[in-house]
């Protein structure tokens, strides 16, 4: 039997946290959102504490911090750093990776024949990247995508400490899908295990039973694959060719508001240099910039949302393009006097640089497009090593004056920030 | 108003208003159809303000005459329908128009036809006549490289010229070029960007069956009247790209190639060929050209395709859809590609003619 593991790491922007800071082991901590606003990850002792995910900080402040409880602004520079670690040790060890999110990736154990095997496999595993990085991780393993995730929260929820579960036996996997419900299926929302209840369906064992006619008549192929695969038939692969990206967002909410042209064109500008970036990094080139502001939703009295895009006549990848795009549509979608609570730019329409599609209408200098390529390839290099190449229309300061009080050092991707010992 | 009209009659003149009915209209009454009754014939108008239709037919009998709209769509899929060889009694009773036949009673909702606005464009009196067909085929041969709700939007619809006794038909979305020529007696002299939609419209109306299109044309405006038929559109207000800068001239390597063959050669490579960009590569030898395509999943297509060639060895690529689009317009048994270099543009002709030509810009490799 073909079998794959889920990795995934524990609490992983509260477990980064405690990677450079020993001393908070056993200390509740909380990690909050962009502008300090809502808790966006919790330790298990903060779980403990009743603190629940996406609350707003002001509502639990006090209380928490009276417990002792330590709390982190988001320090997403420490937090993709500590996950690119954890997913390189992982590419090293298998053939096969999918890297499913910041803090999960699906291997593909096709050298491992048995059950006993996979378990040491997954113990092996778990102590590299807990002695390599610092992270905790649970490993579920099983034939299936599907019942690796419920192998995941087996895992999790069991306390003999390997933070190991493998699913391999059909009889053990009918006897843990009973005691499961729906709703901790992976791909079963809230609106469709209620669907699901109302047809007399309460267990994953009870859906791996059903009719597969009837679960694609009534519902959709979707339902039908994860019904396969909790019985244990693969349908969904390792995705090991990650889709390249089909739009590329910036955007931030303001902590003050902003009414001034100039002001909300420096961020803009902000926006369009890392939207830039992103786009280089992806390798792929856009023929559309659009740039969207918009007033809080909670201020009643003055509303406003402007949204309009720019077309390229050719693909394009250069920074400078994007600003002069961006720029030429906050011209026209700004509206003096709105206090603007948020802002963002969006690149889309994008094509691959091996297929770009020559106009007949606007030449095409390659040597020129090779300087400009060139160019922008050594303001990235310097940028990152973090010698900041500003373009004139830009701010100093980043994406945007957000709130981040509570920040711990950028560990690995700063030199001037590193860690000292005494 | 009371008449009695053939089931064939009104459904023939309805289906020809359908195109102009926009489906997603910004005023009520433009889902309508004026329905116009005088003496022993009736008329149908559709617009969608840019622009509009009008046709007419016979009536079998009449016993008074009047105006009314009512929904085209709607009037459509009644009448056809109601079976074959009937006789669809008409009467206007209020706000409603009651359809009768012999089994049934319909009652639709109308608009007054007062509201129904008028298209007002003026365009001269001296016509140009052309023979359909050969209009038909101008604008068929022409009409598939137009753009699509491109940004500039004097690209979305066919520039056509006159000028010196020569109709000329051009279109373009930036990446190919579509030209074919026409000979006219006429001393007329015109050039207007005609919108896309109206140009569907046109290649609809004209039938492939012998008979005159008399076209009125002046700057904002064009009249097109087939037999019954009078078609009137606005124009694109815009400036059309200089076509003739970017018709590739001087040396270049010749394939010919046979139309059929290549087309179902392009077909069967493409299958394997990335489904966003549709890219082709092409490199010539003195025997004939090999195709080959690949995708993001790894798999690969390659065919060598026997041709006479004259010229040095090239790598280029093309979106494939734009050269099937082509081939599948040639009317010729045989084509000249005519290359001018890996990264230029490439002229493909019938032998010997100079019409229709086509434009193809390459993908950069």
């Amino acid at each position: 039997m073909k079998l794959l593991a889920l990795v995934d790491c524990d609490n992983f922007y509260a477990s980064c946290e405690r990677v450079f800071r020993p001393d908070l082991k056993k200390t509740p901590i909380v990690v909050l959102s962009n502008n300090d606003g809502c808790v966006i990850a919790r330790s298990k002792e903060a779980k403990a504490m009743g603190i629940k995910m996406g609350v707003p900080w002001f509502q639990v402040k006090e209380a928490y911090l009276a417990q002792g409880g330590k709390v982190f602004s988001s320090n997403f520079a420490l937090y993709g750093d500590l996950s690119k670690r954890v997913m390189n040790i992982l590419d090293g060890m298998v053939k096969r990776i999918e890297i499913y999110s910041i803090d999960e990736a699906f291997l593909d154990l096709q050298h491992i024949q048995n059950k006993n095997q996979a378990y040491e496999f997954g113990v092996y595993c778990r102590n590299t990247i807990r002695q390599w990085v610092g992270i905790p991780v649970r490993i579920g393993i099983a034939p299936t995508k599907t019942l690796t995730k419920v192998a995941s929260h087996i895992a999790k929820n069991t306390n003999d400490g390997t933070g190991v579960c493998c699913l391999n036996k059909q009889k053990d996997i009918f006897h843990i899908l009973q005691a499961l419900p729906i709703r901790e299926i992976w791909g079963i929302g809230h609106n469709l295990s209620k669907q699901l209840n109302q047809l007399g369906i309460y267990s994953a064992y009870e859906l791996a039973q059903m009719d597969i006619r009837f679960i694609r008549k009534k519902f959709s192929v979707v339902l039908e694959r994860t019904v396969r695969e909790l019985r244990g038939e693969p349908c969904i692969q390792i995705d090991d060719h990650s889709e390249p990206k089909k739009q590329i967002v910036v955007s931030r909410s303001f902590r003050d508001r902003i009414e001034s042209l100039s002001e909300l064109k420096a961020l803009i500008s902000n926006f369009a240099v890392r939207a830039g970036e992103k786009l280089r990094h992806e390798k792929q080139k856009c023929s559309q910039v659009s740039v969207f502001i918009s007033t809080s939703r909670f201020n009643k009295k003055l509303q406003y949302r402007g949204f309009d895009s720019f077309q390229f006549p050719c693909p394009i990848d250069d920074t400078r393009s994007i600003l002069m795009g961006a720029n030429k549509v906050l011209n026209t979608i700004f509206k003096h006097g709105y206090p603007y609570a948020k802002a963002g730019i969006l690149l889309s329409q994008f094509s691959h640089p091996a297929f770009i599609q020559k106009s007949l209408f606007e030449a095409t200098d390659q040597l020129r497009l090779k300087q400009d390529a060139n160019l922008m390839q050594t303001i990235d290099e310097l940028n990152s090593i973090h010698t900041q190449i500003y373009y004139a229309s830009q701010c100093s300061g980043g994406l945007s004056p957000i709130q981040k009080k509570m920040v711990s050092p950028k560990y690995t991707t700063n030199w001037w920030e590193l860690p000292t010992t005494k | 108003m009371e008449i009695s009209i053939k089931k064939e009659d009104i459904v023939s003149a309805l289906n020809t208003t359908l195109g102009v009915v926009e489906k997603r209209q910004t005023l009520p009454i433009l889902a309508n159809v004026l329905f116009e009754v005088d003496e022993n014939t009736f008329k149908l108008t559709a617009t969608d303000l840019e622009s509009e239709v009008t046709t007419s037919g016979l009536l079998s009998k009449i016993k008074s005459s009047g105006k009314t709209t009512t929904s085209a769509k709607k009037l459509n899929e009644l009448c056809r329908l109601i079976p074959d060889g009937e006789e669809i009694n008409l009467s206007l009773s209020g706000e409603k128009l009651n359809i009768k036949t012999t089994n049934g009673k319909y009652s639709l909702s109308t608009l007054p036809s007062s509201d129904f606005p008028v298209f007002d464009v003026d365009t001269g009196d001296l016509p140009l006549i052309i023979p359909a067909k050969d209009l038909k085929e101008l604008i068929t041969n022409t009409s598939f490289a137009m753009g699509n709700q491109d940004w500039r939007h004097y690209l979305n619809g066919l520039y056509l010229s006159i000028n010196g006794g020569e109709i000329t038909a051009v279109t373009t979305d930036a990446h190919r070029l579509a030209v074919a020529n026409l000979a006219s007696q006429s001393d007329i002299s015109f050039s207007g960007i005609i919108p896309r939609k109206s140009i569907n419209e046109m290649a609809k109306f004209l039938s492939d069956e012998d008979g005159d299109a008399k076209l009125k044309i002046n700057e904002a405006s064009l009249e097109l009247a087939v037999g019954d038929l009078i078609f009137k559109s606005k124009l694109i207000d815009g400036k059309f790209p200089d076509y003739q800068q970017v018709i590739p001239s001087g040396e270049s390597s010749v394939l010919e190639i046979n139309v059929k063959e290549f087309s179902e050669t392009l077909s069967r490579v493409s299958v394997l060929s990335s489904e966003k960009y549709k890219g082709i590569r092409l490199i010539t030898a003195n025997d004939g050209v090999r195709i080959s395509a690949n995708n993001p999943e790894q798999e690969e297509a390659e065919e060598f395709f026997p041709a006479n060639y004259n010229g040095e060895e090239l790598d280029i690529a093309f979106n494939v859809t734009y050269l099937q689009e082509i081939m599948s317009h040639m009317q010729t048994e045989t084509c000249h590609i005519n290359f001018f270099g890996s990264d230029k543009s490439c002229l493909l002709t019938p032998p010997g003619s100079d019409s229709p030509k086509y434009v193809v810009m390459p993908l950069l490799i």
